[in-house]
């Protein structure tokens, strides 16, 4: 196919003498034109040059002396030398077939940008993005409005109910029984969660998510905390990931593929894991504190801290190259509701797809678990750092299910502060502890998948002493200042 | 090509003012990772180049598009201003 | 199944693209060996069915990071029978250097100058017929969020097939 359509462009002597020496070298087949393996085996492409040295043995030490004779020949990189002369031939070309007829003006939609980007203007203004996008459409109307409706009038009251005397009609064995509508069951539990708490938050969240996207705003974003975040060692760029965190910390993970180097991808995924709650939890925590103004805003405190003290020491530590920051800044652009609602539900699919095996999972393991005895065990064992950090025993099932669903861990809380078990100071410092402590195992098995085994026991060991270490610390304040909240 | 430059008039585009336009003169990365990532973005001598803003980040019009870099990036980057 | 692919730089609308030939019928997995996600979706042109495979953004035929080199990869390995290169229409000269790059390795391209509503908006004019001419290949112009072009692309696409592959 390459004799067909490839076109040739000149480029300046000497540049051209080489590589014609070295197209003559080339005798294998690439599937693309030799001149083309040329111009990238001089631009020192690692990948292309080891297929060529494997596939032309018999010139390997001739190819190899040319293209150190061509970087000596030059004082520039030679992919500086070769992208100028195809610079010169598109400037060229665009010049004939490209005219501009009148001249850029000030238009609305570029003052709104550079209003955007001017940090004065863009701080307060992401606020406005963070409490109208997340506080109050995901929190509390998908969190809140949604989720009530699904759970009170869809499965508590219709589903539910079909469901267990449908199973207990059917299966006379007991534990099986338990497996699919116990407490923990896969129905009752497993569906109910996935479909009538999940589900909305999830979509609100991927909702706001895609127009944020959509208008180009991220990319603003970015550029105004690249000097902050480059103190943590990551790089403008993690903040994509990042804000996806506080929808699905687990998805978000995924995305940290797209920061360049292998050291800003484990960052990000530590600081993910650690400090970033995802929607799910953070509708249970407002839940918690919500009627404790003060808790709140020591809770926001202690995990910002938390994140840029994490984020400063593991950039200190992590050996690597500097991140470093480019990125196109597309022009704000109205979106369209079609493609965001196409994007949303593309997202929510790979969700259910991935994430409901999991919660199957999670309800089929917590059945062996409670079946064979060795829940109750771990059940014991957590109590001793629980109440190290100043809460009752009982705090500690919900830390234990908290790794199964970190919300789901918050949800536990909720009940014993129903019950008045918790003061507003163990109340606090659950949340924090919570908040911090180990992913949902969704996301400790994508740590494991993307970061590898190590690396990803390794992150979850640290974050579990880290989390009640900061519980412990944030209890010792308390006291010492005879704080009361 | 680079080298055969008159220098007059030429500043990085960390010394560029702001609202100042000019054109690529030439580049000066530290080596072939950054000089591949200026390439990417397009900033190649000869291209037309409007700065907008410096802080918190570089923020520069290049030909329509808009790019942001950090300042390791943009000292790499030499403009010759428009008279 | 034939295929065609999808390359270009990030923001060229290359996802609307692919989502407007495909429809929402596409599977997204890793490719061999990497964590890099690649959408693949199929799309009847003419009276052939044919793979349609979404590229991670890339600046150029010589990687930065990983996605770029699956995408490199994609175009070489993958022999797709023909590439929609997508550009922001707006910068074609900037763009340009990539097609060139295309042509140069002799892999068969459709030009895509997308995103030409902003680019009338600043008042440019590009002169399909002539850029075809220089480059000697197939340019399309398309604005994907509208649909706008599509038509023409499919016919450019069925024609380019029929002569080529």
């Amino acid at each position: 196919m390459s004799k067909s359509f490839a076109k040739h462009i000149g480029y300046d002597d000497p540049l051209e003498i080489y590589l014609s020496r070295l197209e003559g070298l080339l005798s294998a087949d690439y599937r693309i034109s030799r001149r083309s393996v040329a111009l990238l085996i001089l631009q020192e492409d690692k990948e292309i040059l080891n297929l060529v040295q494997e596939k032309e043995k018999t010139h390997r030490q001739e190819i190899a002396g040319i293209i150190e004779e061509a970087k000596k020949h030059f004082s520039h990189p030679l992919n500086y030398i070769i992208s100028l002369c195809r610079q010169k031939e598109a400037a060229l070309i665009s010049g004939q077939v490209m005219s501009v007829k009148k001249n850029t003006k000030n238009s609305l939609r570029s003052i709104v940008s550079r209003a955007m980007m001017n940090p004065f203007i863009g701080g307060p203004f992401l606020l406005l993005v963070l409490y109208y996008g997340l506080y109050k459409f995901v929190g509390v109307f998908g969190a809140g409005v949604l989720v009530n409706f699904l759970e009170e009038h869809i499965f508590s009251s219709h589903v539910n109910p079909i469901m267990i005397s449908l199973v207990k009609n059917t299966v006379h064995f007991q534990p099986l029984q338990d497996l699919l509508v116990g407490d923990y069951g896969i129905i009752t539990l497993g569906f109910r969660y996935a479909f009538a708490i999940i589900l909305p938050i999830v979509a609100t969240f991927f909702f706001a998510f895609a127009i944020i996207e959509d208008t180009g705003y991220l990319p603003r974003l970015a550029m105004l905390v690249d000097q902050l975040f480059k103190k943590i060692g990551l790089s403008g760029r993690a903040v994509i990931p990042l804000v996806l965190g506080l929808g699905c910390s687990t998805m978000a993970t995924i995305v940290t593929r797209t920061l360049p180097t292998k050291r800003e991808r484990i960052i990000a995924t530590l600081l993910l894991a650690l400090a970033i709650p995802c929607s799910a939890q953070m509708g249970v925590i407002m839940g918690l504190l919500g009627d404790k103004p003060l808790g709140l805003v020591i809770w926001l405190l202690v995990i910002i801290g938390v994140f840029l003290i994490v984020g400063f020491l593991a950039a200190k530590i992590m050996p690597g190259e500097l991140p470093s920051f480019y990125m196109e800044i597309p022009p704000l652009r109205l979106p369209h509701l079609w493609n965001i609602l196409r994007k949303t539900f593309v997202r929510l699919k790979w969700y259910f797809f991935e994430v409901l095996p999991l919660f199957v999972f999670a309800s089929v393991f917590i059945w062996l678990g409670q079946l064979t005895g060795v829940f109750n065990f771990l059940v014991k064992i957590m109590e001793y750092p629980i109440r190290l950090i100043g809460l009752p025993s009982q705090a500690s099932v919900a830390f234990l299910f908290g790794f199964f669903r970190r919300d789901y861990g918050a949800a536990g809380l909720y009940d014993l502060k129903k019950a008045g078990l918790l003061s507003g100071n163990q109340l606090v410092i659950g949340c924090i502890t919570l908040t911090l402590f180990l992913p949902c195992i969704a996301q400790l098995l994508m740590n494991i998948k993307e970061r590898g085994l190590r690396l990803g026991i390794a992150m979850s060991v640290f974050i579990l002493f880290f989390s009640f270490a900061v519980g412990f610390a944030v209890s010792q304040i308390f006291l010492l200042f005879h704080l009361h909240i | 090509m680079p080298g055969a430059i008159d220098h007059e008039g030429i500043v990085s585009l960390v010394e560029l003012k702001i609202k100042k336009k000019g054109k690529v003169a030439y580049l000066r990365a530290k080596d072939r990772h950054q000089m591949q990532k200026l390439i990417a973005i397009g900033a190649l001598p000869g291209t037309a180049i409007v700065l907008l803003q410096k802080f918190p980040s570089y923020v520069f019009e290049l030909g329509h598009s808009q790019f942001a870099v950090d300042k390791e990036l943009a000292q790499a980057i030499f403009v010759k201003v428009s008279k | 199944m034939r295929k065609i692919a999808i390359a270009g730089s990030p923001n060229v609308g290359k996802s609307v693209m692919f989502n407007n030939l495909t429809g929402t019928y596409a599977t997204v997995s890793n490719y061999p060996g990497t964590t890099v996600e690649v959408s693949r979706g199929k799309c009847k042109i003419g009276n052939e069915e044919f793979e349609i495979i979404d590229t991670p953004g890339m600046y150029s035929l010589l990687p930065l990071s990983e996605e770029e080199r699956v995408s490199r990869a994609i175009l070489l390995e993958e022999e797709p029978c023909c590439v929609l290169h997508v550009i922001d229409a707006k910068n074609l000269e900037r763009m340009l250097s990539f097609t060139l790059q295309l042509l140069e390795a002799g892999i068969p391209i459709i030009l895509v100058l997308n995103i030409m509503d902003e680019a009338r908006g600043l008042g440019i004019n590009i002169d399909t017929a002539r850029l075809e001419k220089e480059l000697n290949i197939p340019v399309v112009a398309t604005v994907s969020t509208t649909g706008e072009g599509m038509d023409i692309l499919k016919g450019k696409i069925e024609a380019h097939v029929k002569k080529f592959c």
